[in-house]
């Protein structure tokens, strides 16, 4: 204990001493490590499991159902008619399912004396997407009937319209029509957001108001996202029975028999559409897990990948700079090791001071690094805007860092301390 | 001349901090290289042609916030009234609705064939994805798109009416497409007077990037058509062509003259053409300057690395230096022998470099599309390697010229 | 107290071996003040490296206070110079930015005393060589000759079997010198071991016994009449 308080003593000696020196060496290790951690935050959240604890038994459903072969798609399709769409909520196999279209309207609460509207993201979707998604409720519940002027309302939106807190029972007023608000949820992060993990809106936010399908199709909420008709389509609710496929499709599945006789249910739907000829192509339904499905949607940002390559080289530099650093910082020490040992520590006891030393160097270069890396992550979405709500620094990172920032301090001195230590006494002191 | 075989053996000496400057080094070069590629990439797309003016337009996007814009007659009455507002304004040349802009990533298509192809004929991925532009008369025009051949369209070829009662039965619109589209479709006659899926041609327009991420000829694809989308829950697009000058004079005025025509609307974002272009651009500028910043600071800790290295050589050497400077070395001798050190060791990473830039290259293209490296820009790189590296060993070179003959004499 | 029997030392280079020391036989007492003398060149400093421990011996044996350091580890050999040696260098080796008080403090916090036995053993050593008074003065501030006796403290301080010293009047003026001899010849009366290499005859003279190395061995043993009281052993 004694001996350690030396060594540190000892240590803050040599910076003092050396100060030019240790900074350089502790800046660009610091920046080494800040911006691969501003990377590795990015790339975490792109890389993660939003939904961890059933990830394997969620199921996103693409069917093969396009009514002709001028299918410019790749089959099965991620998107659904209306009329599939029904077809695979009438099934009591999956555990819950759920189906959904995004859209987005301008909000106000109804008893508010200001006439301005929010802008709102919207999940027109089904009683179903609740429990299968996990999405936290703070008050109330879903809708229970697939016809209510019923929503529940995320956080964010809670927050604009009431000023948060307990809001069901309130009234939401869009396009002129009132909606009861019957659930809020709590804040919901939700990365990447798997059940719309297409069309590049894996990491936005999760949404403001969550619809009832049937209600927003009769109050013609727009479809916003993918969607491709053979004919053409004059509204919303006319989507209900015509060849337009824009509805996505979850299903959570619990045990391959599940999971088995589900396919066998799509496979079987899609044949008598076939047999009926009301499409001329194979049976190929897939049923792709929450990672799969995610991977398929290429959720990783290629770019972020290519980036991520070239800070690891970077902090490969940053590491033999701190290497040559040291060692031109213990042939400088020359002198002092030799004394040293010349009046009785031993080769380990100079190890130890080294590796305290390290230590050190480690800590103030993870303190630096942390504070870099936020620097660098705000860069990082200078430069890429659409990173805004995807990354942040959490502690299992900084955990990360402090990991990242101390090893590659005691790499980097590794050989120059070995070498340090073992060098023939006799020549170095007169 | 240097005494190159001692500079050689000295090297050799300090193997270990050679060789990890010589990585550096290496590195270094590697990813200045494919740098300075991805960059050039990303310039080369902001400055391709477009095959219109950009220069002179500006962009509103709106969403109507009330209800009764559901109502598709209020609807076009006050996007009219929007438009007859914004042209009236001094400095516009025109204004005009659209459902979607070109300088996009897939949007509103669908395919594109004559009207007496097969039913059955596969048709070619690329006619099936031709963006459907809807706009009024002065669509093609207010963009700065020439027409090759036929006429524009009228006011009278306004389906737009006709579409929101329903009558779509034998409805006959007029269409202009793109010269590429017209050869797609009709490779071996005039599309003009042509009967499509989509509509008769009756004019043909000149090529413009309506998607300028594609290579190949569906990067000009496009329709354009005398209709109003005008869906509430649709973003509507105007675009206003202003007399050179008065792009910031107008682009000021044009939300608050849109929201006097009627207040319920939330006016999106108003900007100029060239800054779509460069937002339709920006995965590649941000992945460009996020390169860029790592390249820098990767030359960053390359100098204080080539210093670092030079001052080591320098207080390691003192005393050969301090024998030299005896036997009659002048400080310029001197200098010379620490610089041809780092240079030496320059000359080596750019022959190793080579290895790295292609290696990061392959690496990088595994995962983005990255240009193959040129011998031009790979000396470029050696040359600023070289210059910081001079640089760098700079101070210790010139420390070198206060170490005295008489250090020779004594013990270290 | 220090035994060397037929110890040689080479060095090879690619080309060439050097006996630096060949076939060396010396016997040190308790209580002896050897000088080493010889010419530059004639292994002197690698009889006091190897005398040290600070370097190996390729032949022979060699036993300090009764201790054999043949294949001793680092570890062993380590222990052994901090508890059993105490060096005296001709440049002082003290670290510039140190206090007098920490440069002295520097061995024994390698053997672990406590900070109140360490603290002890500094101001006793300190006293011994009357700089009591100055502990926190930093080298820099003091004169050569004092400089070297701080170095002497810190032999001192750990309270050796043995002081090794080379040329410690080298780089002191005459008068310097001969203080700092006069403490060496002090710490010899009150029961020290010193070897010292020196080129000073007179100095050489003045103790009570006489090596000469040349080429590798010990040509002489003429012992000369000690300036000072008979031998005592350490209590």
């Amino acid at each position: 204990m004694e001996m350690l308080i030396y060594y540190i003593k000892l240590s803050c000696r040599n910076f003092a001493r050396n100060s030019l020196f240790f900074t350089l060496m502790i800046t660009t290790l610091a920046v080494g490590v800040g911006v691969l951690l501003a990377n590795l935050s990015i790339l975490k959240s792109m890389a993660s499991d939003p939904i961890p604890e059933k990830s394997d038994r969620v199921f996103n459903v693409s069917l093969n159902t396009w009514p002709n072969k001028n299918t410019l798609h790749e089959q099965p399709l991620p998107i659904l008619r209306y009329q599939d769409a029904m077809h695979l909520l009438k099934s009591d196999i999956p555990t819950h399912s759920l189906v959904h279209y995004a859209s987005s309207v301008y909000a106000r609460d109804s008893e508010s004396n200001s006439l301005s509207r929010f802008s709102a993201s919207v999940r027109a979707t089904t009683q179903g997407f609740f429990p299968l998604t996990d999405a936290p409720f703070a008050y109330g519940t879903a809708w229970q009937q697939p016809n209510a002027l019923e929503l529940v309302i995320g956080d964010i939106l809670n927050q604009k319209l009431f000023g948060g807190g307990n809001s069901v029972g309130k009234n939401v007023e869009i396009d002129g029509k009132l909606f009861l608000v019957v659930g809020v949820l709590k804040p919901w992060k939700l990365k990447p957001k798997f059940y719309h993990a297409s069309n590049g809106r894996a990491f936005n936010l999760t949404d403001d108001i969550f619809a009832p399908l049937e209600v927003a199709l009769d109050s013609e909420w727009g479809i916003g996202a993918q969607q491709s008709s053979t004919v053409r389509i004059s509204s919303s609710s006319d989507t209900r029975n015509k060849n337009s496929y824009y509805l996505q499709a979850f299903v959570q599945l619990d045990n391959a028999q599940q999971k088995a006789s589900f396919q066998n249910y799509l496979d079987s739907y899609s044949q008598s559409l076939k047999d009926a000829g009301q499409h001329p192509l194979d049976i190929n339904n897939k049923l792709y897990d929450v990672n799969a499905w995610l991977k398929k949607n290429n959720v990783v940002d290629d770019r972020m990948l290519a980036f991520g390559l070239a800070t690891v080289l970077f902090l490969a530099v940053c590491i033999f700079n701190a290497s040559s650093l040291l060692i031109a910082r213990y042939h400088g020490a020359k002198f002092e090791t030799g004394l040293r040992r010349a009046v009785g520590a031993s080769r380990k006891d100079l190890f130890y001071q080294g590796v305290v030393e390290s230590l050190l160097i480690g800590i103030s270069c993870a303190l630096l690094a942390s504070v870099l890396s936020w620097i660098f992550l705000q860069l990082s979405i200078s430069f890429f805007p659409h990173l805004e709500d995807i990354a942040e620094i959490d502690n299992e990172l900084l955990l990360l860092g402090v990991v990242i920032s101390v090893s590659t301090v005691f790499f980097s001195a590794l050989y120059p301390l070995i070498r340090s230590c073992t060098t023939s006494l006799s020549a170095e002191i007169k | 001349m240097m005494n190159l075989k001692a500079l050689l053996k000295s090297m050799l000496l300090r193997k270990f901090a050679t060789a990890l400057l010589l990585v550096q080094l290496v590195l270094t070069l590697g990813l200045v290289v494919n740098t300075v590629l991805l960059t050039l990439d990303a310039r080369e797309k902001l400055n391709n042609p477009l095959g219109f003016d950009i220069d002179n337009l500006i962009v509103a996007e709106l969403l109507p916030t009330s209800g009764a814009y559901h109502d598709t007659s209020y609807y076009m009455s006050i996007t009219h009234q929007d438009i007859r507002k914004l042209t009236a304004l001094d400095g516009v040349i025109s204004a005009a609705y659209y459902n979607q802009l070109p300088i996009q990533r897939g949007g509103s298509n669908g395919n594109f064939q004559d009207i007496n192809s097969p039913e059955d004929k596969i048709i070619e991925r690329d006619l099936g994805m031709v963006p459907f532009f809807y706009s009024s008369e002065l669509g093609l025009s207010n963009l700065g798109v020439e027409l090759i051949a036929g006429r524009q369209l009228t006011v009278d070829d306004d389906v737009s009416e006709l579409v929101h009662k329903g009558q779509t039965e034998g409805l006959e619109q007029n269409i202009i497409i793109t010269e590429s589209l017209a050869k797609a479709v009709y490779p071996d006659k005039s599309a003009l007077g042509q009967l499509t899926n989509n509509g008769r041609i009756v004019g043909i327009a000149k090529d413009f990037a309506v998607s300028p991420s594609f290579t190949g000829r569906h990067r000009y694809f496009g329709v354009f058509g005398h209709f109003m989308f005008a869906r509430a829950s649709f973003t509507q697009s105007y675009v206003i062509q202003v007399e050179p000058g008065q792009m910031e004079n107008v682009r000021k005025q044009i939300s608050a003259t849109i929201l006097s025509v009627q207040p319920e609307r939330d006016v999106l974002d108003v900007y100029s053409m060239r800054e779509r272009l460069q937002q339709f651009y920006s995965e590649e500028t941000g992945l460009a300057s996020l390169f860029a910043m790592l390249c820098l600071l990767m030359i960053l800790v390359t100098v204080v690395s080539s210093f670092a290295h030079a001052h080591f050589y320098v207080s390691q050497q003192r005393k050969l230096i301090g024998i030299r400077r005896a036997l009659g070395a002048t400080k310029k001798d001197i200098m010379l022998y620490v610089f041809s050190e780092n240079w030496l060791m320059s000359l080596f990473a750019s022959l190793l470099g080579v290895a790295a830039v292609v290696g990061i290259n392959m690496a990088l293209s595994q995962v983005i599309a990255i240009d193959k490296p040129d011998s031009l820009l790979y000396l470029l790189a050696v040359a600023t390697i070289f210059i910081t590296g001079t640089l760098a060993t700079w101070l210790p070179a010139y420390k070198t010229t206060k170490i005295a003959p008489v250090t020779a004499t004594h013990t270290v | 107290m220090l035994k060397m029997n037929n110890i040689s030392r080479i060095f090879r280079s690619e080309t060439i071996q050097t006996h630096a020391l060949r076939n060396f036989d010396l016997n040190v007492s308790a209580g002896e003040f050897v000088a080493v003398t010889g010419p530059s060149g004639s292994g002197k400093s690698t009889f006091l490296n190897v005398a040290g421990l600070l370097d190996g011996f390729d032949e022979g044996d060699y036993s300090l206070d009764g201790v054999s350091v043949k294949g001793l580890s680092d570890d062993e050999l380590s222990r052994l110079r901090n508890e059993k040696i105490g060096f005296i260098f001709q440049n002082y080796n003290l670290i510039p930015d140190f206090s007098i008080f920490d440069n002295v403090d520097m061995p024994l916090r390698y053997r672990g005393f406590n900070s109140k036995e360490r603290k002890r053993r500094i101001e006793h050593a300190l006293e011994q060589v009357g700089l009591a008074s100055r502990h926190n003065y930093l080298p820099s501030q003091l004169s050569g000759g004092q400089q070297q006796r701080v170095a002497i403290a810190r032999a001192l301080a750990g309270e050796p079997k043995i002081l090794l010293a080379d040329e410690p009047t080298g780089n002191l003026d005459s008068l310097m010198a001969r203080q700092v001899m006069e403490l060496l010849f002090s710490l010899n009366q009150q029961g020290s071991t010193i070897i010292m290499v020196t080129h000073d005859s007179d100095q050489a003279r003045a103790v009570n016994r006489n090596v000469q190395i040349i080429d590798g061995q010990i040509t002489d043993h003429s012992i000369y009449a000690p300036m000072s009281i008979p031998i005592q052993q350490p209590a």
